[in-house]
């Protein structure tokens, strides 16, 4: 029960990261060619 | 010499029919070749070691143990459904190229010895680059030549090391190699490249976007998985490989989220799958290993059929932008299902492919060590957000965000819908009947991904990721997707290259001035020589026989003069 609530848990915890630090990465380094060149 | 014929020059050889064939004879060629390969391959006599002597040396092309078989047979079934998938493409040059890169892998991964493989790997880079070029935008070639300079640094690499490897053993067996033996840490790095290892993996992303949708499924089964191949081979249970691994599945996780072009995003997804291949490799026990070739077989399907799903997309909409796409299930509910099975697969929920392979690894880092096993469960829960729910969610679902004038968008033609059907087929087969594929692994290590705390575990991290993603789209905090392509480590070489072109100037310059200053000299001196010597010249004229006797007199009498002094 423990290993299946701390996966449950990490799941949202590394969602919630990704989601965060994906934002912060695409302000960061969202500053290359346009797409619409293609 | 070897009695079998080898199933990659089947492939080789037979991709030259591509070309100087037409419309149904042609779809035939491109089915049939996988399938003689398939036969030639079944026909290798089972443990077989061809061998043949070269300068002394003993070369083996042709070496079947269980490991090479796995990945050998997945290329060719992998070649089937690519070129049914490509049926669609009326160009030659992208399936003679396909067809030959094909075997130029399976020939890669049959190699006994080194210089096979360095032979083999070489002519990977030289076949795949043309399904970039083959697109024929200015981007694409831009894109093939920087895919070819990194190929090709990995090729030198591997030939310094399997040089430097020979010279001090000896030997060119193709067996695991020891890091303290001259030559192995090169091989390693030209491994490395192909694998997609940080900083060196952003040729990927960069290049395979750029090939047509065709041309980018074929990509992405090869040259990684390959490498893959020649890392479980070469360095099993080498542990600097833990990190590596670990790096590869968070750090590719946050680009694959992020990146506008959701083909892109595929291919940082594929870094992250390959990071969990790489730790495996490193953490090196049976059950990882069996984990790493299993996931690295189910990867190939599932990963192609993600990338069949968008590149039905790229066909029929013109793009595979975040920013462009949404609401294509009413129009193309086949390509829409059949992406869905690809995405249930990478994110690994059951009954699909990847949950029964990618938890034999993850089995294996919870026995290794905590932080690799948490970067690993990290890229799990990633690989549920930017590929199980991102891709299909911008491309399928939602408001449509084409513009208002845009032609209303047709299913993907049969021939795609057939390749993306088997290739959903062999993800469920995968996920539904794992003792098929574990029963022909290399080590015989009892696993049942079926247990039920394996499959609760599953299922929970699998809810809690889904749930943050619910959550931040009902917050609105789901990620705008940028106009603009995220820098990467590709920014380095690729800013490098007009830096170098500045440099360059003053020493053109030079070299300009310095060749017209000698240039002109010597076009003057030829100008004199020719006035001399051409056939109005001086001494081209016809002499009277008198004046030619005066002369020979005159030229005797210094001789004389000279000798007698």
């Amino acid at each position: 029960m423990s290993a299946v609530l701390f996966h449950a848990l990490f799941g949202f915890a590394a969602g919630v990261a990704l989601i965060l630090g994906g934002r912060f990465l695409a302000h960061i380094l969202g500053r290359g060619e346009a797409i619409d060149a293609e | 010499m070897p009695s079998e014929i080898p199933p990659s020059l089947v492939l080789i050889f037979g991709a030259v029919l591509v070309p100087i064939t037409r419309g149904w004879l042609r779809a035939v060629v491109i089915l049939l070749l996988p399938i003689a390969a398939g036969a030639a391959f079944w026909d290798l006599p089972a443990s077989s070691s061809s061998e043949m002597l070269m300068q002394g040396r003993r070369l083996v092309p042709i070496r079947l143990d269980l490991l090479a078989a796995l990945f050998a047979g997945t290329f060719i079934l992998a070649s089937f459904v690519n070129g049914l998938y490509g049926l669609y493409e009326r160009r030659a040059l992208e399936h003679w190229a396909a067809l030959s890169y094909a075997g130029a892998a399976v020939g890669a991964v049959l190699a006994g010895d080194l210089v096979t493989l360095l032979v083999f790997w070489e002519l990977t880079t030289v076949f795949s680059v043309f399904l970039i070029w083959a697109r024929g935008s200015r981007r694409a070639y831009a894109a093939g030549i920087r895919y070819l300079t990194l190929q090709v640094l990995s090729g030198l690499l591997l030939l310094v090391g399997v040089v430097a490897h020979i010279r001090a053993t000896g030997s060119i067996a193709f067996t695991q190699l020891d890091p303290d033996e001259p030559g192995t840490w090169a091989i390693l790095a030209g491994f490395g490249i192909k694998a997609g290892f940080p900083v060196v993996h952003a040729w990927l992303p960069d290049s395979y976007p750029e090939a047509s949708p065709f041309g980018t499924i074929v990509l992405s089964v090869f040259t990684t998985k390959m490498a893959i191949y020649a890392l479980a081979r070469a360095f099993p249970g080498m542990q600097e490989l833990v990190p590596i691994g670990a790096v590869m599945a968070v750090f590719a996780s946050f680009y694959a989220f992020v990146a506008p072009d959701l083909r892109r995003a595929l291919c940082y997804a594929l870094i992250g799958q390959l990071g969990f291949m790489v730790a495996g490799i490193g953490i090196g026990t049976p059950l990882a290993l069996n984990g790493v070739v299993a996931h690295a077989i189910a990867s190939v399907f599932y990963q192609g059929l993600l990338f069949m799903g968008l590149g039905a997309v790229l066909y029929r909409t013109g793009t595979a932008q975040a920013a462009h796409l949404g609401g294509l299930f009413r129009s193309m509910p086949w390509t829409t299902v059949c992406t869905l099975i690809g995405a249930a697969s990478i994110a690994a929920l059951p009954p699909f492919s990847g949950f029964t392979t990618k938890t034999m690894i993850l089995e294996a880092a919870h026995g290794y060590a905590l932080f690799p096993w948490l970067a690993l469960i990290f890229g799990a829960a990633a690989a549920v957000l930017h590929s199980g729910l991102r891709v299909p969610h911008a491309a399928f679902f939602g408001a449509s965000k084409r513009p208002a004038d845009a032609k209303p968008t047709q299913e993907a033609p049969w021939a795609m819908r057939a390749g993306m059907a088997v290739a959903a087929l062999l993800c469920l087969a995968f996920g539904l009947f794992p003792e098929a594929l574990q029963s022909n692994l290399p080590f015989r290590v009892p696993w049942h991904p079926y247990e039920p705390e394996h499959v609760a575990a599953e299922l929970a991290l699998i809810a809690g990721a889904a749930f943050a993603y619910l959550c931040a789209a009902r917050l609105g905090l789901l990620f705008a997707a940028s106009r603009t392509r995220l820098w990467d480590a590709d920014r380095v070489y690729r800013s490098v290259a007009p830096a170098a072109r500045a440099l360059a100037r003053p020493v053109q310059v030079a070299d300009k001035w310095f060749r017209s200053f000698f240039l002109r000299r010597l076009e003057r001196f030829i100008a004199v020589l020719y006035r001399h010597h051409g056939p109005r010249g001086v001494l081209a004229r016809t002499w009277p026989t008198g004046s030619t006797v005066l002369w020979a007199v005159v030229i005797l009498g210094l001789s004389l003069l000279l000798y007698a002094s």
